[in-house]
């Protein structure tokens, strides 16, 4: 009988890896040797396990925060803004100071004076200013004009300031 | 997921995805998330770490997508970001147990959790004893092995497929998981045969 082919062989063997030739050299020995077809089914029988042994499952929603985590990795650099709603985002913060304040209500105060167009206040979109603490957002639209102002008061004085042509309690 | 002839081919989704389309390299995560943490998992061992090694290996795919030759298969490079990220990952791992061993000094144990399973009286007994039985031995090989025997034993690689993914010759590729397989083994050989096969049949 031939020598054993090795046990790297019979892996390969195993793993269909072998040229035709060899291939049939060795099924011809395993055949008849004993300990080289023991080889080759412990080789399956590990194979088998580890390929069927199972992974934990993975929810919908698990998937999904993954996801939330690369996209935001790959996000690009926040680009200019273009749309009404991430404007409104920028203005949060920067509508904190009290006299950006005051002048945005001098605009709109001085607006509806002079106009004297109605302004219908927005509830949505107030929603989403969210301004500073001690400060109370308003967002007007008139159709009329195709025009929106936002308002950002300090909430105490919000009376004083509209009242105030336009001085604003500063 | 929708049916194989109808979709877009993975190669379209990699062009719109270099042209920074977020939701076609979301369309490619949908795809092929399950391989990589499949993949991660038989390395780490543990859910948690496969999921960020998951999310690690889609970050390192974008922004490697510049480097994406239209030719190659799109499964193959992303596992080879894979077996990387899973190399790199357990390289880390190791040197931080053995500065853990460093400071402590006597922590011994730690090396190896030992993962015995413990008889529990439900159903899928096995199937758990068995994942645990397969971790823990996994886990005893280098990364350099455990890379080469996942490929090739969970993912069905073909030789060439895994020195392509690996970096190394074939004769390499050989060895490694020759020398992995006798391993596991020595480790594994208490899992009756019975039990596999059941299993394995459902």
């Amino acid at each position: 009988m031939k020598p054993c082919p090795s046990d790297t062989q019979l892996g390969a063997f195993l793993d269909g890896e072998l040229p035709e030739a060899e291939a049939a050299a060795i099924e011809a020995h395993v055949a008849t040797c004993e300990r080289c077809a023991a080889e080759v089914a412990a080789y399956a029988r590990l194979d088998k396990l580890v390929a069927t042994a199972p992974v934990p499952e993975v929810a919908d929603d698990e998937w999904a925060a993954a996801w939330s985590t690369i996209a935001a990795r790959i996000a690009p650099e926040p680009a200019q803004t273009s749309t009404l709603w991430s404007r409104l985002g920028r203005l949060r913060t920067a509508l904190v100071p009290a006299a950006a304040a005051a002048l945005i209500a001098l605009a709109a105060g001085v607006w509806a004076l002079h106009s004297g167009r109605v302004l219908v206040p927005v509830q949505a979109v107030v929603e989403e200013i969210e301004p500073a603490e001690g400060y109370t957002a308003n967002c007007f639209y008139s159709a009329e004009a195709d025009v929106t102002i936002i308002t950002v008061l300090p909430t105490d004085g919000q009376e004083e300031a509209w009242d105030d042509n336009g001085q604003g309690p500063l | 997921m929708a049916g194989g002839d109808l979709r877009v081919p993975d190669q379209d989704l990699v062009a719109k995805a270099q042209r920074s389309d977020a939701e076609a390299f979301g369309e490619l995560y949908e795809r092929h998330r399950e391989r990589v943490y499949r993949i991660a998992y038989r390395f780490v061992h543990n859910k948690a770490d496969a999921l960020d090694l998951c999310q690690e290996v889609f970050v390192r795919a974008y922004q490697s997508l510049p480097n994406f030759q239209r030719k190659a298969k799109f499964t193959t490079w992303l596992t080879r970001i894979a077996n990387n990220a899973c190399v790199d990952f357990c390289r880390l791992a190791k040197l931080r147990r053995a500065g853990e061993l460093d400071e402590e000094g006597v922590k011994e144990d730690l090396r190896r959790p030992g993962v015995r399973p413990s008889p529990k009286p439900s159903e899928g007994l096995e199937r758990e004893e068995i994942r645990e039985a397969v971790d823990a031995a996994i886990e005893e090989l280098s990364p350099d092995h455990r890379a080469v025997f996942v490929l090739h034993s969970v993912e069905g690689l073909t030789y060439e497929e895994i020195a392509t993914t690996v970096g190394c010759p074939i004769g390499t590729v050989m060895s490694r998981l020759h020398y992995a397989r006798k391993h596991l083994q020595g480790i594994l050989s208490w899992v009756k045969q019975d039990e596999n096969d059941e299993a394995v049949s459902e």
